[in-house]
Protein backbone atom coordinates (compact mmCIF):
# COMPACT_ATOMS: atom_id res chain seq x y z
CA UNK A 1 0.00 0.00 0.00
CA UNK A 2 0.98 3.14 -0.80
CA UNK A 3 0.69 6.04 2.03
CA UNK A 4 0.31 10.21 1.70
CA UNK A 5 0.81 11.99 4.65
CA UNK A 6 -1.10 15.63 4.76
CA UNK A 7 -0.05 18.02 7.36
CA UNK A 8 -3.31 20.31 7.73
CA UNK A 9 -3.61 24.13 9.31
CA UNK A 10 -6.33 25.33 11.00
CA UNK A 11 -6.34 29.04 11.39
CA UNK A 12 -9.26 29.62 12.88
CA UNK A 13 -12.05 27.17 13.74
CA UNK A 14 -13.17 24.18 12.33
CA UNK A 15 -16.78 23.00 12.41
CA UNK A 16 -18.27 19.27 10.32
CA UNK A 17 -21.49 18.28 11.53
CA UNK A 18 -21.49 14.64 12.78
CA UNK A 19 -23.61 12.68 10.67
CA UNK A 20 -27.23 12.38 10.58
CA UNK A 21 -27.49 15.08 13.80
CA UNK A 22 -30.41 17.71 13.29
CA UNK A 23 -28.71 21.12 11.72
CA UNK A 24 -30.78 22.98 14.46
CA UNK A 25 -28.34 21.18 16.69
CA UNK A 26 -25.52 20.94 14.69
CA UNK A 27 -23.00 18.96 17.17
CA UNK A 28 -19.47 19.02 15.65
CA UNK A 29 -16.90 15.99 14.38
CA UNK A 30 -13.77 16.60 16.71
CA UNK A 31 -12.05 14.92 13.39
CA UNK A 32 -12.21 14.57 9.53
CA UNK A 33 -14.33 11.75 8.33
CA UNK A 34 -12.72 10.10 5.42
CA UNK A 35 -15.45 11.21 2.80
CA UNK A 36 -14.88 14.73 3.84
CA UNK A 37 -11.16 14.33 2.79
CA UNK A 38 -11.70 12.36 -0.20
CA UNK A 39 -14.86 14.86 -1.28
CA UNK A 40 -11.90 17.80 -0.98
CA UNK A 41 -9.39 16.18 -3.34
CA UNK A 42 -11.96 15.12 -5.58
CA UNK A 43 -13.66 18.76 -5.82
CA UNK A 44 -10.29 20.43 -5.88
CA UNK A 45 -9.32 17.88 -8.65
CA UNK A 46 -12.73 19.66 -10.29
CA UNK A 47 -11.70 23.00 -9.46
CA UNK A 48 -8.14 23.47 -10.72
CA UNK A 49 -8.48 21.76 -13.71
CA UNK A 50 -12.25 23.36 -14.58
CA UNK A 51 -12.79 19.15 -16.07
CA UNK A 52 -15.80 17.02 -13.95
CA UNK A 53 -14.01 14.01 -15.79
CA UNK A 54 -10.36 15.19 -14.13
CA UNK A 55 -12.41 15.18 -10.47
CA UNK A 56 -14.10 11.40 -11.60
CA UNK A 57 -10.45 10.48 -13.10
CA UNK A 58 -9.13 11.18 -9.35
CA UNK A 59 -12.62 9.51 -7.69
CA UNK A 60 -11.38 6.20 -8.82
CA UNK A 61 -8.48 6.28 -7.45
CA UNK A 62 -9.31 7.71 -3.61
CA UNK A 63 -12.96 5.57 -3.20
CA UNK A 64 -11.71 2.81 -1.51
CA UNK A 65 -8.24 4.41 -0.29
CA UNK A 66 -7.77 3.46 3.43
CA UNK A 67 -7.62 6.81 5.89
CA UNK A 68 -6.00 7.65 9.19
CA UNK A 69 -5.90 10.44 11.20
CA UNK A 70 -3.82 11.98 13.88
CA UNK A 71 -5.19 14.27 15.86
CA UNK A 72 -3.30 17.20 18.00
CA UNK A 73 -2.97 16.66 21.75
CA UNK A 74 -5.30 18.85 23.28
CA UNK A 75 -8.97 19.66 21.28
CA UNK A 76 -11.79 22.17 22.63
CA UNK A 77 -14.99 22.13 21.06
CA UNK A 78 -17.12 25.18 21.44
CA UNK A 79 -20.78 25.64 21.20
CA UNK A 80 -22.24 28.82 19.80
CA UNK A 81 -25.96 29.97 19.74
CA UNK A 82 -26.43 31.36 16.14
CA UNK A 83 -28.99 33.34 14.51
CA UNK A 84 -29.65 31.37 10.66
CA UNK A 85 -32.33 31.56 7.93
CA UNK A 86 -34.34 28.28 7.65
CA UNK A 87 -36.28 26.84 4.71
CA UNK A 88 -40.51 27.39 5.25
CA UNK A 89 -42.18 24.85 5.58
CA UNK A 90 -44.20 23.87 2.47
CA UNK A 91 -43.61 27.03 0.76
CA UNK A 92 -40.85 28.56 -0.82
CA UNK A 93 -38.04 31.08 1.00
CA UNK A 94 -36.37 30.92 4.04
CA UNK A 95 -37.42 32.31 7.38
CA UNK A 96 -35.36 33.38 10.60
CA UNK A 97 -34.69 30.71 13.20
CA UNK A 98 -31.99 29.75 15.25
CA UNK A 99 -29.58 27.64 16.01
CA UNK A 100 -26.33 25.99 17.96
CA UNK A 101 -23.57 24.68 16.14
CA UNK A 102 -20.42 23.38 17.54
CA UNK A 103 -16.87 24.64 16.35
CA UNK A 104 -13.47 22.84 17.33
CA UNK A 105 -10.14 24.61 17.82
CA UNK A 106 -6.86 22.38 18.12
CA UNK A 107 -3.69 22.66 19.66
CA UNK A 108 -1.69 22.17 16.47
CA UNK A 109 -1.68 20.70 12.67
CA UNK A 110 -3.63 17.70 12.39
CA UNK A 111 -2.36 14.90 9.94
CA UNK A 112 -3.93 12.67 7.78
CA UNK A 113 -3.10 9.76 5.94
CA UNK A 114 -4.36 8.21 2.93
CA UNK A 115 -3.64 4.64 1.95
CA UNK A 116 -3.62 3.47 -2.36
CA UNK A 117 -3.85 0.05 -3.48
CA UNK A 118 -4.46 0.51 -6.70
CA UNK A 119 -1.03 1.11 -8.56
CA UNK A 120 -0.27 4.11 -10.99
CA UNK A 121 -1.71 6.59 -8.62
CA UNK A 122 -1.49 10.48 -10.65
CA UNK A 123 1.06 12.66 -9.63
CA UNK A 124 -0.97 15.16 -9.72
CA UNK A 125 -2.71 13.88 -6.25
CA UNK A 126 -0.26 15.86 -4.59
CA UNK A 127 -1.01 19.07 -6.29
CA UNK A 128 -4.39 18.89 -5.42
CA UNK A 129 -3.91 17.62 -2.10
CA UNK A 130 -1.60 20.99 -1.39
CA UNK A 131 -4.72 22.83 -2.85
CA UNK A 132 -6.96 21.97 -0.65
CA UNK A 133 -8.83 24.94 0.97
CA UNK A 134 -11.72 24.21 3.01
CA UNK A 135 -12.60 20.65 4.08
CA UNK A 136 -16.13 20.29 4.93
CA UNK A 137 -17.72 23.65 4.51
CA UNK A 138 -16.32 26.72 3.72
CA UNK A 139 -16.36 28.71 7.19
CA UNK A 140 -13.44 25.79 8.03
CA UNK A 141 -10.81 27.43 6.46
CA UNK A 142 -7.69 24.90 5.79
CA UNK A 143 -4.14 25.33 4.87
CA UNK A 144 -2.09 21.96 3.66
CA UNK A 145 1.21 22.62 5.00
CA UNK A 146 2.64 19.37 3.47
CA UNK A 147 1.68 16.71 1.01
CA UNK A 148 3.78 13.95 0.26
CA UNK A 149 4.49 10.00 0.20
CA UNK A 150 5.84 7.75 3.29
CA UNK A 151 6.72 4.53 2.87
CA UNK A 152 5.55 2.86 5.86
CA UNK A 153 1.82 2.50 7.22
CA UNK A 154 1.61 5.54 9.93
CA UNK A 155 1.52 3.08 13.53
CA UNK A 156 0.34 6.00 15.16
CA UNK A 157 -2.71 7.49 13.68
CA UNK A 158 -6.46 6.29 14.04
CA UNK A 159 -8.57 4.29 11.48
CA UNK A 160 -12.28 4.37 11.31
CA UNK A 161 -14.03 0.81 11.94
CA UNK A 162 -17.05 -1.38 12.81
CA UNK A 163 -18.11 -0.77 16.59
CA UNK A 164 -17.19 -4.47 17.50
CA UNK A 165 -13.52 -3.77 16.91
CA UNK A 166 -13.00 -0.28 18.72
CA UNK A 167 -11.17 -0.42 21.80
CA UNK A 168 -12.71 0.28 25.27
CA UNK A 169 -12.74 3.16 27.15
CA UNK A 170 -12.69 5.27 23.75
CA UNK A 171 -15.13 7.93 22.94
CA UNK A 172 -16.51 6.81 19.54
CA UNK A 173 -17.90 9.37 16.42
CA UNK A 174 -19.75 8.33 13.96
CA UNK A 175 -18.07 9.08 10.57
CA UNK A 176 -19.14 8.65 6.67
CA UNK A 177 -16.74 6.85 4.07
CA UNK A 178 -18.12 5.80 0.50
CA UNK A 179 -19.72 2.65 0.91
CA UNK A 180 -18.03 -0.13 -1.36
CA UNK A 181 -19.85 -0.11 -5.00
CA UNK A 182 -20.20 4.31 -4.96
CA UNK A 183 -20.19 5.52 -8.66
CA UNK A 184 -18.93 9.25 -9.21
CA UNK A 185 -22.52 10.46 -10.22
CA UNK A 186 -23.99 9.12 -6.67
CA UNK A 187 -21.58 11.82 -4.96
CA UNK A 188 -21.90 14.96 -7.74
CA UNK A 189 -24.57 17.22 -6.35
CA UNK A 190 -25.58 17.89 -10.28
CA UNK A 191 -26.04 15.09 -11.16
CA UNK A 192 -29.74 14.15 -12.03
CA UNK A 193 -29.61 10.67 -10.87
CA UNK A 194 -31.07 9.34 -7.74
CA UNK A 195 -28.04 9.42 -5.16
CA UNK A 196 -29.16 6.34 -3.46
CA UNK A 197 -26.78 5.04 -0.89
CA UNK A 198 -22.79 6.39 -1.41
CA UNK A 199 -21.62 6.31 2.15
CA UNK A 200 -21.93 4.41 5.06
CA UNK A 201 -20.82 4.97 8.50
CA UNK A 202 -17.87 3.76 10.45
CA UNK A 203 -16.59 4.38 13.69
CA UNK A 204 -13.94 6.71 15.11
CA UNK A 205 -12.20 6.18 18.14
CA UNK A 206 -10.33 8.90 20.52
CA UNK A 207 -8.65 7.85 23.57
CA UNK A 208 -8.35 10.42 26.14
CA UNK A 209 -5.77 10.76 28.99
CA UNK A 210 -8.14 11.68 31.39
CA UNK A 211 -12.28 12.68 32.22
CA UNK A 212 -12.77 15.51 29.66
CA UNK A 213 -13.02 19.12 30.97
CA UNK A 214 -16.75 21.37 30.58
CA UNK A 215 -18.03 24.28 31.33
CA UNK A 216 -21.51 26.24 30.06
CA UNK A 217 -20.66 26.27 26.69
CA UNK A 218 -17.31 24.24 25.91
CA UNK A 219 -15.59 20.90 26.30
CA UNK A 220 -12.20 20.31 26.40
CA UNK A 221 -10.12 16.50 25.28
CA UNK A 222 -6.74 15.98 26.04
CA UNK A 223 -5.98 12.62 23.85
CA UNK A 224 -3.37 10.37 25.31
CA UNK B 1 -0.42 43.68 -18.78
CA UNK B 2 -1.06 43.79 -15.02
CA UNK B 3 -0.34 41.41 -12.61
CA UNK B 4 -2.85 38.62 -12.18
CA UNK B 5 -4.28 37.54 -8.32
CA UNK B 6 -5.29 34.23 -7.37
CA UNK B 7 -5.86 34.20 -4.19
CA UNK B 8 -5.61 37.10 -0.92
CA UNK B 9 -5.17 36.55 2.28
CA UNK B 10 -5.37 38.97 5.30
CA UNK B 11 -3.86 37.55 8.36
CA UNK B 12 -3.31 40.59 10.73
CA UNK B 13 -3.65 41.40 14.34
CA UNK B 14 -6.65 43.77 14.99
CA UNK B 15 -6.70 45.74 18.35
CA UNK B 16 -10.55 46.84 19.09
CA UNK B 17 -11.40 48.89 22.21
CA UNK B 18 -14.42 49.35 23.88
CA UNK B 19 -16.42 47.50 21.27
CA UNK B 20 -19.52 44.69 21.13
CA UNK B 21 -19.18 43.56 17.99
CA UNK B 22 -20.67 40.10 18.35
CA UNK B 23 -22.70 39.22 21.20
CA UNK B 24 -24.13 35.52 22.63
CA UNK B 25 -27.37 36.73 23.27
CA UNK B 26 -29.65 38.01 26.22
CA UNK B 27 -29.83 35.84 29.57
CA UNK B 28 -32.66 37.87 30.79
CA UNK B 29 -31.65 42.19 30.92
CA UNK B 30 -27.76 40.83 30.95
CA UNK B 31 -26.71 40.93 27.10
CA UNK B 32 -23.56 38.01 27.05
CA UNK B 33 -20.37 38.65 24.76
CA UNK B 34 -19.21 35.72 22.94
CA UNK B 35 -17.06 33.58 24.75
CA UNK B 36 -15.07 31.19 23.30
CA UNK B 37 -12.75 28.09 25.07
CA UNK B 38 -8.98 28.18 22.73
CA UNK B 39 -5.71 26.32 23.01
CA UNK B 40 -3.06 29.29 22.95
CA UNK B 41 -0.82 27.80 20.11
CA UNK B 42 2.47 30.03 21.87
CA UNK B 43 1.60 28.28 25.66
CA UNK B 44 -0.72 25.35 24.38
CA UNK B 45 -3.33 26.19 27.69
CA UNK B 46 -6.62 26.39 27.09
CA UNK B 47 -7.80 29.55 27.86
CA UNK B 48 -11.22 31.47 27.56
CA UNK B 49 -11.67 34.68 25.29
CA UNK B 50 -13.65 36.74 23.04
CA UNK B 51 -14.74 35.84 19.97
CA UNK B 52 -16.43 37.21 16.63
CA UNK B 53 -18.23 35.07 14.74
CA UNK B 54 -17.20 34.82 10.90
CA UNK B 55 -20.62 35.32 9.92
CA UNK B 56 -20.76 38.76 11.66
CA UNK B 57 -17.31 40.05 9.64
CA UNK B 58 -19.13 38.46 6.11
CA UNK B 59 -21.70 40.58 6.99
CA UNK B 60 -19.87 43.90 7.41
CA UNK B 61 -17.55 43.32 4.52
CA UNK B 62 -20.85 43.05 2.59
CA UNK B 63 -22.55 45.72 4.06
CA UNK B 64 -19.68 47.94 3.17
CA UNK B 65 -20.14 46.33 -1.04
CA UNK B 66 -23.13 47.35 -1.01
CA UNK B 67 -22.93 50.73 0.18
CA UNK B 68 -19.91 51.22 -2.27
CA UNK B 69 -21.98 49.71 -4.99
CA UNK B 70 -23.77 51.75 -7.61
CA UNK B 71 -26.79 49.56 -7.43
CA UNK B 72 -27.33 49.04 -10.77
CA UNK B 73 -25.38 45.98 -10.83
CA UNK B 74 -27.11 44.25 -7.85
CA UNK B 75 -30.39 41.99 -8.07
CA UNK B 76 -33.44 42.82 -6.88
CA UNK B 77 -32.55 41.19 -3.04
CA UNK B 78 -29.17 42.77 -2.81
CA UNK B 79 -30.70 45.84 -3.80
CA UNK B 80 -32.46 45.81 -0.37
CA UNK B 81 -30.53 43.61 1.44
CA UNK B 82 -32.76 40.88 1.42
CA UNK B 83 -30.61 38.26 3.05
CA UNK B 84 -32.34 35.45 0.49
CA UNK B 85 -30.24 36.58 -2.38
CA UNK B 86 -30.66 35.48 -5.89
CA UNK B 87 -33.45 32.93 -4.08
CA UNK B 88 -35.95 35.59 -3.41
CA UNK B 89 -35.28 37.10 -7.24
CA UNK B 90 -36.51 33.60 -8.33
CA UNK B 91 -39.62 33.57 -5.41
CA UNK B 92 -40.86 36.45 -6.80
CA UNK B 93 -40.99 35.30 -10.62
CA UNK B 94 -38.74 37.90 -11.72
CA UNK B 95 -36.23 34.86 -13.02
CA UNK B 96 -37.49 31.60 -14.08
CA UNK B 97 -34.34 29.46 -14.60
CA UNK B 98 -34.99 25.87 -15.95
CA UNK B 99 -31.31 24.64 -14.74
CA UNK B 100 -28.88 24.51 -12.05
CA UNK B 101 -26.76 26.38 -14.54
CA UNK B 102 -28.58 28.59 -15.69
CA UNK B 103 -29.53 29.92 -11.97
CA UNK B 104 -25.84 30.50 -11.44
CA UNK B 105 -24.97 32.23 -14.81
CA UNK B 106 -28.03 34.60 -14.16
CA UNK B 107 -27.32 35.12 -10.68
CA UNK B 108 -23.41 36.16 -11.51
CA UNK B 109 -24.69 38.12 -14.23
CA UNK B 110 -26.98 40.42 -12.26
CA UNK B 111 -25.15 40.74 -9.10
CA UNK B 112 -22.30 41.64 -7.76
CA UNK B 113 -22.71 40.76 -4.20
CA UNK B 114 -24.29 37.63 -4.86
CA UNK B 115 -21.22 36.42 -7.15
CA UNK B 116 -19.00 37.36 -4.29
CA UNK B 117 -20.77 36.44 -1.26
CA UNK B 118 -22.13 33.39 -2.25
CA UNK B 119 -25.95 32.33 -2.25
CA UNK B 120 -28.19 29.39 -2.18
CA UNK B 121 -31.00 28.68 -4.49
CA UNK B 122 -33.87 26.49 -3.88
CA UNK B 123 -35.22 25.72 -7.41
CA UNK B 124 -33.75 24.58 -9.30
CA UNK B 125 -31.04 23.54 -6.01
CA UNK B 126 -27.79 24.97 -6.43
CA UNK B 127 -24.86 26.74 -4.19
CA UNK B 128 -22.48 28.64 -4.90
CA UNK B 129 -19.65 29.27 -2.48
CA UNK B 130 -18.49 32.65 -1.26
CA UNK B 131 -15.58 33.59 -3.10
CA UNK B 132 -14.63 35.24 -0.02
CA UNK B 133 -14.01 33.61 3.58
CA UNK B 134 -13.78 35.02 6.81
CA UNK B 135 -12.53 32.56 10.18
CA UNK B 136 -13.88 33.72 13.69
CA UNK B 137 -12.11 36.83 14.83
CA UNK B 138 -10.64 35.38 18.58
CA UNK B 139 -9.11 37.47 20.74
CA UNK B 140 -5.58 37.07 21.49
CA UNK B 141 -4.92 36.24 25.16
CA UNK B 142 -5.96 38.40 26.75
CA UNK B 143 -9.01 40.50 26.23
CA UNK B 144 -9.81 42.55 28.94
CA UNK B 145 -13.89 42.40 29.12
CA UNK B 146 -16.86 44.29 31.04
CA UNK B 147 -20.29 44.30 31.83
CA UNK B 148 -22.04 47.84 32.48
CA UNK B 149 -24.91 48.49 34.57
CA UNK B 150 -27.65 51.10 32.79
CA UNK B 151 -30.55 52.50 34.04
CA UNK B 152 -33.57 53.42 31.49
CA UNK B 153 -34.63 57.36 32.42
CA UNK B 154 -37.49 57.74 34.46
CA UNK B 155 -40.11 60.39 33.23
CA UNK B 156 -39.84 63.60 34.45
CA UNK B 157 -41.62 64.40 38.24
CA UNK B 158 -44.68 66.65 36.26
CA UNK B 159 -45.24 62.83 34.78
CA UNK B 160 -44.69 61.20 38.17
CA UNK B 161 -47.62 62.50 40.03
CA UNK B 162 -49.73 60.92 37.84
CA UNK B 163 -51.49 57.68 39.83
CA UNK B 164 -52.70 55.74 36.82
CA UNK B 165 -51.26 52.24 36.17
CA UNK B 166 -49.78 53.32 32.67
CA UNK B 167 -47.29 55.94 34.28
CA UNK B 168 -46.70 53.73 37.36
CA UNK B 169 -45.31 51.21 34.89
CA UNK B 170 -43.25 53.71 33.22
CA UNK B 171 -41.92 55.47 36.16
CA UNK B 172 -40.29 52.27 37.64
CA UNK B 173 -36.76 52.16 36.03
CA UNK B 174 -35.51 49.06 33.74
CA UNK B 175 -31.84 48.44 34.30
CA UNK B 176 -29.80 46.29 32.27
CA UNK B 177 -26.17 45.12 31.36
CA UNK B 178 -23.94 45.83 28.17
CA UNK B 179 -20.63 44.25 27.54
CA UNK B 180 -17.69 46.28 26.14
CA UNK B 181 -14.35 44.13 25.19
CA UNK B 182 -10.82 45.64 24.62
CA UNK B 183 -8.32 43.41 22.88
CA UNK B 184 -6.28 42.06 20.03
CA UNK B 185 -7.86 39.89 17.91
CA UNK B 186 -6.82 37.54 15.47
CA UNK B 187 -7.99 38.14 12.17
CA UNK B 188 -7.85 35.74 9.53
CA UNK B 189 -10.16 36.16 5.58
CA UNK B 190 -9.27 34.89 2.20
CA UNK B 191 -10.67 36.12 -0.93
CA UNK B 192 -10.63 34.09 -4.40
CA UNK B 193 -10.40 36.84 -6.81
CA UNK B 194 -10.31 33.90 -9.86
CA UNK B 195 -13.84 32.63 -8.74
CA UNK B 196 -15.42 35.94 -9.58
CA UNK B 197 -17.87 35.04 -12.26
CA UNK B 198 -17.09 31.53 -12.34
CA UNK B 199 -19.95 29.46 -12.93
CA UNK B 200 -19.37 26.42 -10.62
CA UNK B 201 -21.94 24.44 -12.09
CA UNK B 202 -20.75 24.19 -15.08
CA UNK B 203 -17.11 24.56 -13.67
CA UNK B 204 -15.64 25.63 -16.46
CA UNK B 205 -17.33 28.59 -17.96
CA UNK B 206 -16.80 32.48 -16.60
CA UNK B 207 -20.18 34.03 -16.81
CA UNK B 208 -19.33 37.06 -18.29
CA UNK B 209 -16.13 39.33 -19.73
CA UNK B 210 -12.84 40.83 -17.80
CA UNK B 211 -13.52 44.13 -17.30
CA UNK B 212 -16.85 43.39 -14.95
CA UNK B 213 -14.58 40.98 -13.13
CA UNK B 214 -12.24 43.60 -12.54
CA UNK B 215 -15.04 45.88 -11.00
CA UNK B 216 -16.01 43.16 -8.55
CA UNK B 217 -12.77 42.26 -7.56
CA UNK B 218 -12.09 45.97 -6.61
CA UNK B 219 -15.33 46.98 -4.72
CA UNK B 220 -14.41 43.26 -2.68
CA UNK B 221 -11.13 45.16 -2.27
CA UNK B 222 -12.52 48.35 -1.68
CA UNK B 223 -15.12 46.99 1.04
CA UNK B 224 -11.94 45.29 2.96
CA UNK B 225 -10.53 48.81 3.30
CA UNK B 226 -13.27 49.90 4.98
CA UNK B 227 -14.38 47.37 7.38
CA UNK B 228 -10.93 47.40 8.98
CA UNK B 229 -11.10 51.11 9.29
CA UNK B 230 -15.09 51.38 10.73
CA UNK B 231 -16.14 47.91 11.25
CA UNK B 232 -19.80 47.47 12.08
CA UNK B 233 -21.23 44.84 13.89
CA UNK B 234 -23.44 44.92 16.21
CA UNK B 235 -24.27 47.24 19.19
CA UNK B 236 -22.60 50.22 16.80
CA UNK B 237 -24.63 52.54 18.53
CA UNK B 238 -23.32 53.07 21.18
CA UNK B 239 -20.18 50.75 21.20
CA UNK B 240 -18.85 51.99 17.93
CA UNK B 241 -15.22 50.34 18.36
CA UNK B 242 -12.46 52.35 19.03
CA UNK B 243 -10.21 51.34 16.14
CA UNK B 244 -6.26 51.51 17.24
CA UNK B 245 -4.23 49.31 15.11
CA UNK B 246 -4.06 46.71 12.77
CA UNK B 247 -0.97 44.63 12.02
CA UNK B 248 -0.21 42.03 9.75
CA UNK B 249 0.66 40.15 6.20
CA UNK B 250 -1.87 40.24 3.38
CA UNK B 251 -0.54 37.40 1.01
CA UNK B 252 -1.41 37.11 -2.72
CA UNK B 253 -0.46 34.33 -5.04
CA UNK B 254 -0.19 35.40 -8.52
CA UNK B 255 0.02 31.75 -10.05
CA UNK B 256 -2.93 29.07 -9.01
CA UNK B 257 -1.29 28.39 -5.92
CA UNK B 258 -3.55 28.30 -2.43
CA UNK B 259 -1.93 31.65 -0.42
CA UNK B 260 -0.87 30.59 3.18
CA UNK B 261 -3.31 30.82 5.69
CA UNK B 262 -1.64 30.32 9.21
CA UNK B 263 -3.49 32.05 12.70
CA UNK B 264 -2.16 34.74 13.76
CA UNK B 265 -2.94 33.75 16.96
CA UNK B 266 0.47 32.00 16.36
CA UNK B 267 2.80 35.03 17.75
CA UNK B 268 5.55 33.67 15.28
CA UNK B 269 2.65 33.55 12.22
CA UNK B 270 4.12 36.25 9.93
CA UNK B 271 7.39 34.49 9.94
CA UNK B 272 6.35 31.55 8.91
CA UNK B 273 4.44 32.74 6.00
CA UNK B 274 7.20 34.71 4.81
CA UNK B 275 8.83 31.67 5.19
CA UNK B 276 6.68 29.66 2.78
CA UNK B 277 6.35 32.57 0.71
CA UNK B 278 10.48 32.19 0.00
CA UNK B 279 9.63 28.32 -0.84
CA UNK B 280 6.81 28.23 -3.32
CA UNK B 281 6.67 30.47 -6.72
CA UNK B 282 4.45 33.05 -6.68
CA UNK B 283 2.92 34.10 -3.60
CA UNK B 284 4.04 37.64 -2.45
CA UNK B 285 3.72 38.98 1.27
CA UNK B 286 2.92 42.58 2.29
CA UNK B 287 3.48 43.65 5.67
CA UNK B 288 1.24 46.46 7.29
CA UNK B 289 1.81 48.15 10.38
CA UNK B 290 -1.75 50.04 11.02
CA UNK B 291 -4.84 51.14 9.43
CA UNK B 292 -3.34 53.50 6.93
CA UNK B 293 -0.71 51.25 5.74
CA UNK B 294 -3.03 48.04 5.64
CA UNK B 295 -5.13 50.33 3.32
CA UNK B 296 -2.37 51.61 1.37
CA UNK B 297 -1.19 47.91 0.77
CA UNK B 298 -4.97 46.88 -0.21
CA UNK B 299 -4.87 50.27 -2.62
CA UNK B 300 -1.53 48.49 -4.51
CA UNK B 301 -3.99 45.51 -5.43
CA UNK B 302 -6.74 47.76 -6.86
CA UNK B 303 -4.59 48.26 -9.89
CA UNK B 304 -4.26 44.21 -10.69
CA UNK B 305 -6.16 41.81 -12.33
CA UNK B 306 -8.56 38.93 -11.28
CA UNK B 307 -6.61 35.75 -12.60
CA UNK B 308 -8.73 33.79 -15.25
CA UNK B 309 -8.32 30.34 -15.24
CA UNK B 310 -7.84 28.74 -18.69
CA UNK B 311 -9.58 25.36 -18.73
CA UNK B 312 -9.51 24.54 -22.52
CA UNK B 313 -12.45 22.78 -22.11
CA UNK B 314 -13.25 18.97 -21.37
CA UNK B 315 -11.31 16.63 -24.35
Amino acid sequence: MKWMRLRIHFPSFYSYRIPEYSSQYALALPLIAPSTIKLALVATAIRMSGKVSEGKRIFEYVKDAKVGIKLPKIIVVNSVFIKRLKKKKDQPGFQPSFGVREYVHFSGDLEVYLGFSKIGIPKELITYAQSIRYLGTSDSIVYVKSAEWIDKEPADAVFPSELSKLPEGAIIYPVKDFAKKVTFEQINPYSSKKAGKPYETKYCPILLSKRPKEGKNWKLFVLS
Amino acid sequence: MSEKVFEIAILGRALWELHSLNNEGNVGNVVEPRSVKIIDPNTGEAVTTDGISGEMLKHIHSEFMWLLDGKENLCDACKVLQPERFNYVIKIGKEKPSTVEEAVKKALESCDICDVHGFMIEKPTVARKSTIEFGWALGIPEVYRDIHLHARHALGEKEKKKNDEESEEIRSQMIYHRPTRTGKYAIVTVFQPWRIGLNEARQDVYSYDGERRKERYQLALKAYQLMFTRPEGAMTTTRLPHVVDFEGVIVYSTKPVPVPVISPLKEDYKAEIKKIAETIEGIEVLEFKGVADFVEKIGTLLSKEPYEMNFGGEK
